[in-house]
C-alpha cells in the first residue's frame, strides 16, 4: 500500500518495527500488527479507557492517538509488559487478592492506570486513586475492589521499601 | 472450599491481556460482517437495493436478505415473532434488514452504506408516555405483548377499610447494560455441513436451536460455544441468537468464517435494554401502620418484539408488592409494543422497576401513618409462614428481619434519620438525607421454569487426574467458572487445581439452562454436588476394591484417601488415574438432572403458588448530599445487607453486591437513553449515556448474611441480580429526606430536582418557600 | 476503495507548518486529536480529511513562560496536564489550572491541548471561560505574520473563529493575576469526570477598598460560543459585593446567557445555574 508510515518503537522494553496508513489509530497498530490484544476497543471515542497505554511515561488512550504522532524511539508500556516490572507484579497480586477482576475487560487498562499513578505517587489516598482512575469505566465491580487493590499495592510497596 | 476466598482461575490471563474475547479472535479467510438496518421506526419495505455507483465491488461482498435464509426466518425465543431480517413490516428504526460480509471491515462498511432500504411509513408509538396515556384512557392502538395478573383477596374492601390510602405513580427509563465488551459473534463452517457459532453469549442452548432452525439443520451439525465475555448482565441473553444467526447465515452462504463485532454506538442504539416502566400503586394501611391492601397497575414498554417480555413482566409482577405481608393484593401487569428496539434482560429482570415503585411508595405510606419508614418496614415485612402475593407460604429461609436489622445498624439509620434531613451542612448550602429500601428476589427461574429447563449437568473424572465440569453455564465476570469448581472440589475432595470447567460448547456439555435468573450457583451448583457425591462414592468404592479395603471405612480428606483410622492410602488424583486405568476407561461420567422440589406447586396461568423455591433478601441504605445551589446529588456512602444463603466465595459474592449496587445508583441518578421523534435512541454513545466513574461512586459497605437454603450448595441461594433492586429507591428516599420533595421519575437528575423545587429561573424562590435556603 | 489515502505532515519548524497551511489541499490541523480524531475514526464510514498537519513535533509550541512580567504566554500544544502541573499557571491564572484538571480524566489531560480546546470552537469547551475572565488573547500566526486577537473577539459564531484558514493558533497570552485579585471556576457536568459541561464558568475579580474594581466573567455551554458577560461586568464595576449586589447580579447573569435544551440539560436549569454561580462568587468575596 502506498503512503505507509514507518516507525520504530520500544514496546515493553523490546524494539518493534511498524508500518501503517496515515490515519491509522495507535490502537489498531498495536492490536493488529503487534498482537498486543490487551488493549480493548470499548467505545472507540475515548470515554471508557479500555484502550489505555503508557507512552513515554504518560497514560493515553490508544483509540485517540494517531499512530503517526508517536515518533521513533517512543517507549510504550502495555499490560503484557507488567509482569516484567516489579510494580506491575505488585499491582497484579493486589488486584487478585482484592477480587478487582471480574469480566476482565477493563483490567489491563486499569492496571496501567494504577501503574501510572503509583509511578508518580507512592502513597495516594482514596480520593487520589479515584481521581487517577476516573478515566477507566468498569461496569462489573463498582470500583471498590479496584481502589482497594491500588492502595494495597501502594502499601505493600512501602513495606518492601520499594 | 465453600466459603473460601479462592482467587479466580482466570484472573492472571485477564490481567495480562491474554484472555481471548471474541474480537480478539481471527481465522484464516475470515470475513467481516455488518448489519444493514431499516431507516424508519415503522413501515413496509418497498425495496432493498444495492447501489452500483458507490464504488463497491459487489463480487467481493456476501449479501443476504430474508430471502437467503434456508430455514426458519424468525428467531426462536419464547415466541418466534422476531425476524432475523425483516422482509415486509419493519417495527423499529435500525431493525436488521440485510447483512453483508467482506474481506475487510472497511469494505464491509462501504457495502453497508451502499445498500438502500426504501420504505413506506406507518404510524408509530414511540414512548412509554404514549403507551401509558393510551393505557389509562383505554385508547385504541395498543398491542399487548404479555399480560399477567397476580393477587388474592378483596382489595377494594381492604382499601375501603383502611385509615390511610395513598396513590401515586412512578416511572423508570430504559437502562443500557453497558458491558465493556460489545456484542460479538463468529460463525465458522467446519466442513461436512457442520458449523460452529461462538462468541460473547450467556446461553449456548438458546443460540443453538435458534440458529439451527434458521439454517434448517440440527444440533448435531450446529454447535455453539460461549467464549469469555467482557460483561453481559442480561444483554447477551437473547440478543446473541439474532447476531449469531446473522453471522451463521453469512458463513453458510460464503463457506468462510464470518465475524461480526458491534461498534459501541451501534450496540447501545440497537440491542436490548431494560424495559421502561410505569407503575401506579394504590395502597392502604391502618393508623397503627398495619398494611391493609394494595392495588398495582404496571405498564412495561416491550419495544418492537416479544423477546423476553413475558418473563420480565412475570418477575416484575410477582415482586411488585414488595417484601411485605398484604392481606389483599391485586397486581395487573402488561407489556405493550412500541416501535423501538426490543427490550430484554438486564439484571433484575423486571424487579428493579417494580421494587423502585413500591419502595418509594412504602416510605411515603409510612409517613402518612406517622411512622418512621424503617419501623414501618420491620412491622410489615414478610416472615416465615406468611403468604405472598402469589399465595406462596414462605418457608424458614426468610431473612427479612436479619437484613433489615443489619442494614439499619451498619448505617446508623435511625440516628441519621433524626439528625440529617432538616440539618444543613456546608454553610447551609448542602442538604443531607438517608434512605432505605428493602427487597427480595426469587432465586432461579420462576415457578415452573426450572421444571421446564430441567437443568442437566455432567462431571467427568478423567485420566488426566482431574474432574471436568461440563455445564452450559458461562463466565461473564460473575465468577461461575471459579465458584462451580469450588463446590465440586469441596464435595469431591479433590484439590481445587484438579477441577476444571470445560468450554460451554453445546457439542460438549449438556443443557444446564441459561446463565441468568440468579440460578447458576444454586441450581447448577446444586446438581454438581449430586454428581460430585456420586463420583466420590464411586472412587472410594473402586479404590477400596483395588486395595482390598472396606469401602465403608474409607474417607476423603485434604485431597487424600484415608481410612477412618487415619491411614493415608494415597492422593486422590493419582488414585483416580489408577482406578481408571484398571478399568480401561478414559473417564467416568456422572450426570444429574434438576427436579423441582416436590412441594413446589405453581400455576402459570393464574400466577399462583410457589413462585420460587427460595428468595434472597436484601436491604440497601444510601446517604446523599444535595448541593442546594446546583442541585447535584452526591452519594458518599451506601450500605447493603444481603442474605444469599451461603457465600461460596465471599470476595466474589461481595463483588456482585458492589457492582450491582453501583449499576442501581447509575439507574437512580444519571442513566437514561431517551427516544428521538424519529424512533431512534437518543443517548446511544458512551459520551452521552452517563455511566458512573470512580468519582461518582460511593464507598459501599456490604454485609453478607447466610440464612441457608437446603438444596443449594452449602446453603447458597441466588445472588447475581438482587443487588440491582435496592439502590434506586434507597437514593430516591434519601433525596426526599434531604429535600422534602419526591421525584418519582428516574433518573433523579439535578434538572428534575431544580424543576421540582423551583419555578424556573426563580428556583431560589421555590426553595425559600420550603424553608430550604 | 476510491478515497485517496490522507497526506500526513509533521513539521519540526513553525515556518514549515505555516507554509503547509497555505498549501492545497489545505490540511486539517491536528494537535492532541481528542476532539477531531474520534470524528474521523469512531463511526464507520465517517469522512476523512485529504491532508493532516500534525503539530506534535513543533517543540516551540509547547512552552509556558512569563513575558514582560505581566503576561503568561502558553504555547498552543501545551497539554491540559502541563497546565495542571505548572507552578506558573497555578499562580498566574489558578482558574485555568483548575479548569484543565476537570477536562476528561488523566488520559485526556495528557493529550488534549490548550490550542485545540480553543480552536475546536465548541461552546462547551472548559478553558475559554477562565481565559475570557482573565481577558486573554491568542496569537495567530501565518506566513503573513502574527496577529493578536482578544479571546472574546475570537469566537464569531457557533464553532466559527476569526481565524483565517492559513492561520495557526500558536499561543495564548493571559494577563497575570493582579495582586489582591482572586479567581473562581466551576464546571457543572453530567458526572464528576469524563463529562461535557452543562454549564462552565469562571470569574476574575479585583477588589479595591471593598469595592469591585475590575471583574471578568466567562461562561461556556450557555450560548452558541463561549461567552463573556461584558454588560454584567460593567454593572458590577464600582459596586460593593453585598447581598443586594449578589442577588441582582444573579438575575442579570441568568438573563445574559442564552442556553438551549439538549440531551445533557435544560435551558432553564442552565440559566439558573449561570446566575447562581455568579451570586455565589460575589457572596463569597471577602
Amino acid at each position: 500500500m502506498s503512503e505507509q508510515i514507518q516507525r520504530s518503537w520500544k514496546i515493553n522494553n523490546k524494539t518493534r518495527e511498524v508500518r501503517f496508513a496515515p490515519l491509522a489509530r495507535l490502537l489498531d497498530v498495536l492490536r493488529d500488527q503487534l498482537g498486543l490484544l490487551s488493549l480493548k476497543e470499548g467505545c472507540g471515542e475515548g470515554e471508557c479507557g479500555a484502550c489505555s497505554v503508557i507512552i513515554d511515561g504518560e497514560l493515553q488512550l490508544a483509540c485517540l492517538v494517531a499512530a503517526a504522532q508517536v515518533d521513533d524511539g517512543a517507549s510504550l508500556i502495555t499490560a503484557e509488559g507488567l509482569e516484567a516490572l516489579e510494580l506491575g507484579r505488585r499491582l497484579k497480586r493486589a488486584f487478585d487478592r482484592q477480587g478487582a477482576v471480574q469480566c476482565g475487560y477493563c483490567s489491563p487498562a486499569m492496571l496501567l492506570g494504577g501503574y501510572a499513578l503509583l509511578s508518580e505517587r507512592s502513597d495516594p489516598d482514596e480520593e487520589e486513586v479515584r481521581a487517577a482512575l476516573a478515566g477507566h469505566l468498569c461496569r462489573c465491580t463498582g470500583y471498590s475492589t479496584i481502589v482497594a487493590a491500588v492502595r494495597e499495592a501502594a502499601q505493600s510497596g512501602q513495606e518492601e521499601g520499594a | 472450599m465453600i466459603g473460601r476466598n479462592v482467587t479466580r482461575a482466570d484472573s492472571q490471563d485477564k490481567m495480562a491481556g491474554a484472555t481471548r474475547y471474541t474480537a480478539d479472535i481471527a481465522y484464516p479467510e475470515m470475513l467481516h460482517g455488518v448489519t444493514v438496518r431499516a431507516p424508519m421506526a415503522h413501515g413496509r419495505i418497498r425495496a432493498i437495493r444495492r447501489r452500483e455507483d458507490a464504488g463497491v465491488d459487489w463480487s467481493r461482498i456476501v449479501f443476504a436478505t430474508a430471502q437467503e435464509i434456508p430455514g426458519q426466518k424468525t428467531v426462536q425465543m419464547i415466541q418466534a415473532d422476531m425476524p432475523f431480517l425483516a422482509w415486509d413490516e419493519v417495527l423499529y428504526k435500525g431493525e436488521p434488514v440485510a447483512v453483508v460480509a467482506a474481506p475487510s471491515p472497511a469494505e464491509a462498511e462501504a457495502a453497508r452504506q451502499a445498500v438502500v432500504v426504501e420504505m413506506d411509513p406507518l404510524p408509530t408509538i414511540l414512548t412509554l408516555e404514549e403507551l401509558v396515556r393510551r393505557h389509562e384512557q383505554r385508547a385504541p392502538g395498543l398491542e399487548e405483548l404479555s399480560r399477567w395478573h397476580v393477587g388474592h383477596g378483596d382489595v377494594a374492601a381492604a382499601l375501603a377499610g383502611a385509615d390511610v390510602v395513598l396513590e401515586d405513580s412512578y416511572t423508570t427509563p430504559h437502562q443500557e447494560q453497558a458491558y465493556l465488551e460489545t456484542n460479538a459473534m463468529i460463525a465458522v463452517p467446519e466442513g461436512d455441513g457442520r458449523m460452529r457459532v461462538e462468541g460473547s453469549l450467556q446461553c449456548p442452548y438458546y443460540v443453538a436451536p435458534a440458529v439451527a432452525k434458521m439454517l434448517g439443520t440440527d444440533l448435531d451439525h450446529l454447535h455453539v460455544r460461549a467464549l469469555p465475555m467482557g460483561g453481559a448482565f442480561g444483554g447477551k441473553e437473547d440478543f446473541p441468537s439474532l447476531l449469531g444467526g446473522h453471522a451463521a447465515l453469512l458463513a453458510h452462504l460464503s463457506g468462510r468464517p464470518v465475524r461480526m463485532v458491534l461498534g459501541r454506538a451501534e450496540d447501545v442504539a440497537y440491542t436490548t435494554k431494560r424495559h421502561p416502566s410505569w407503575t401506579r400503586i394504590r395502597a392502604g394501611a391502618k393508623r397503627d401502620g398495619t398494611l391493609c391492601g394494595v392495588e398495582i397497575d404496571t405498564v412495561f414498554d416491550g419495544g418492537a418484539y416479544v423477546t423476553m417480555s413475558p418473563v420480565v413482566l412475570s418477575r416484575g409482577a410477582i415482586h411488585a408488592a414488595g417484601a411485605y405481608l398484604w392481606p389483599a393484593v391485586s397486581i395487573d401487569a402488561v407489556a405493550y409494543r412500541s416501535h423501538t428496539p426490543p427490550n430484554g434482560a438486564f439484571r433484575g429482570f423486571g424487579v428493579p422497576q417494580t421494587i423502585y415503585a413500591i419502595e418509594c411508595h412504602m416510605d411515603r405510606l409510612a409517613r402518612a401513618c406517622g411512622m418512621e419508614p424503617h419501623i414501618f418496614r420491620m412491622k410489615n415485612r414478610l416472615k416465615p409462614g406468611d403468604r405472598t402475593a402469589t399465595s406462596q407460604i414462605l418457608d424458614e429461609t426468610v431473612a427479612s428481619r436479619e437484613v433489615l436489622e443489619a442494614a439499619l445498624s451498619m448505617s446508623g439509620f435511625e440516628e441519621k434519620r433524626r439528625t440529617l434531613g432538616a440539618a444543613r451542612a456546608g454553610g447551609g448550602r448542602v442538604a443531607r438525607g438517608i434512605g432505605a429500601a428493602f427487597y427480595w428476589h426469587g432465586a432461579g427461574f420462576t415457578g415452573g421454569g426450572e421444571a421446564k429447563i430441567s437443568a442437566r449437568v455432567a462431571l467427568d473424572l478423567c485420566d488426566d487426574g482431574r474432574a471436568h465440569v461440563r455445564v452450559s453455564s458461562t463466565e461473564m465476570g460473575q465468577g461461575s467458572h471459579t465458584v462451580l469448581p469450588q463446590v465440586v472440589a469441596e464435595t469431591l475432595g479433590l484439590p481445587l487445581e484438579r477441577v476444571v470447567v470445560d468450554p460451554p460448547d453445546t457439542a460438549l456439555v449438556p443443557d444446564s439452562g441459561p446463565t441468568v435468573a440468579s440460578r447458576t450457583t444454586m441450581i447448577v451448583g446444586g446438581e454438581l454436588v449430586t454428581c460430585a457425591r456420586e463420583a466420590r462414592a464411586r472412587l472410594l468404592e473402586v479404590t477400596a476394591r483395588r486395595l482390598g479395603r472396606d469401602p465403608g471405612r474409607l474417607t476423603v480428606e485434604a485431597g487424600e484417601v484415608r481410612t477412618t483410622e487415619g491411614e493415608v492410602l494415597g492422593e486422590l488424583g493419582p488414585l483416580l488415574v489408577q482406578a481408571l486405568r484398571e478399568e480401561g476407561a478414559r473417564r467416568w461420567t456422572f450426570e444429574s438432572q434438576h427436579r423441582l422440589a416436590p412441594h413446589i406447586r405453581w400455576d402459570e396461568a393464574t400466577h399462583t403458588g410457589d413462585a420460587y423455591a427460595t428468595y434472597a433478601w436484601g436491604c440497601t441504605v444510601a446517604e446523599v448530599e444535595v448541593d442546594l445551589d446546583l442541585y447535584e446529588v452526591r452519594v458518599p456512602r451506601v450500605w447493603v445487607a444481603a442474605d444469599i444463603g451461603r457465600a461460596v466465595n465471599p470476595v466474589l459474592a461481595r463483588g456482585q453486591v458492589e457492582g450491582g449496587t453501583l449499576q442501581a445508583l447509575g439507574y437512580a441518578l444519571s442513566e437514561e437513553v431517551g427516544v428521538r421523534p424519529d424512533g431512534g435512541l437518543l443517548r446511544h454513545r458512551f459520551q452521552t449515556y452517563i455511566l458512573p466513574t470512580t468519582l461518582d461512586s460511593p464507598r459501599i459497605e456490604v454485609r453478607l448474611l447466610e440464612v441457608p437454603y437446603g438444596r443449594g450448595p452449602g446453603g447458597a441461594k441466588g445472588l447475581g441480580e438482587m443487588p440491582m433492586n435496592g439502590g434506586a429507591p434507597a437514593v430516591a428516599n434519601a433525596i426526599e429526606h434531604a429535600l422534602g420533595v419526591r421525584i418519582r421519575d428516574l433518573p433523579i437528575t439535578a434538572e428534575k430536582i431544580f424543576h421540582a423545587l423551583g419555578d424556573g429561573v426563580g428556583g431560589q424562590i421555590g426553595a425559600e418557600k420550603r424553608g430550604l435556603s | 476503495m476510491s478515497a485517496r489515502p490522507t497526506t500526513f505532515s509533521a513539521p519540526t519548524e513553525l515556518g514549515e507548518a505555516l507554509r503547509l497551511l497555505g498549501a492545497t489541499p489545505r490540511p486539517v490541523i491536528l494537535a492532541g486529536g481528542t476532539d477531531l480524531w474520534p470524528q474521523w475514526t469512531a463511526e464507520p464510514g465517517a469522512p476523512r480529511p485529504a491532508a493532516v498537519l500534525s503539530l506534535h513535533r513543533l517543540a516551540g509550541l509547547r512552552v509556558i513562560e512569563l513575558v514582560d512580567g505581566e503576561t503568561l504566554r502558553i504555547g498552543a500544544t501545551c497539554t491540559h496536564r502541563d497546565l495542571v502541573r505548572s507552578e506558573l499557571v497555578r499562580s498566574c491564572c489558578p482558574a485555568l489550572a483548575e479548569a484543565a484538571g476537570t477536562i476528561g480524566a488523566i488520559q485526556i489531560q495528557n493529550r488534549g491541548t490548550v490550542g485545540g480546546n480553543i480552536a475546536n470552537g465548541s461552546p462547551a469547551a472548559d478553558l475559554p471561560p477562565p481565559l475570557l475572565a482573565a481577558e486573554a488573547t491568542v496569537e495567530l500566526a501565518s506566513r503573513a505574520g502574527t496577529r493578536e486577537v482578544a479571546l472574546d473577539r475570537l469566537f464569531t459564531g457557533y464553532r466559527t473563529l476569526d481565524r483565517r484558514p492559513d492561520e495557526l493558533l500558536v499561543a495564548v497570552r493571559v494577563p497575570v493575576l493582579p495582586a489582591g485579585a482572586l479567581e473562581r471556576f466551576r464546571k457543572v457536568g453530567t458526572r464528576r469526570a469524563q463529562a461535557i459541561s452543562k454549564v462552565v464558568g469562571a470569574c476574575r475579580i479585583v477588589l479595591e477598598d471593598g469595592v469591585i474594581a475590575r471583574v471578568g466573567l466567562g461562561f461556556g455551554s450557555v450560548g452558541p460560543t463561549p461567552l463573556r458577560l461584558r454588560e454584567l461586568e460593567r454593572w458590577l464595576t464600582g459596586r460593593r459585593p453585598d447581598a443586594g449586589t449578589a442577588a441582582e447580579a444573579e438575575a442579570r447573569a441568568a438573563a445574559a446567557v442564552t442556553p438551549i435544551d439538549d440531551l445533557r440539560s435544560s435551558a432553564e436549569y442552565r440559566q439558573y445555574i449561570s446566575g447562581r454561580l455568579v451570586r455565589r462568587w460575589i457572596e463569597e468575596l471577602p
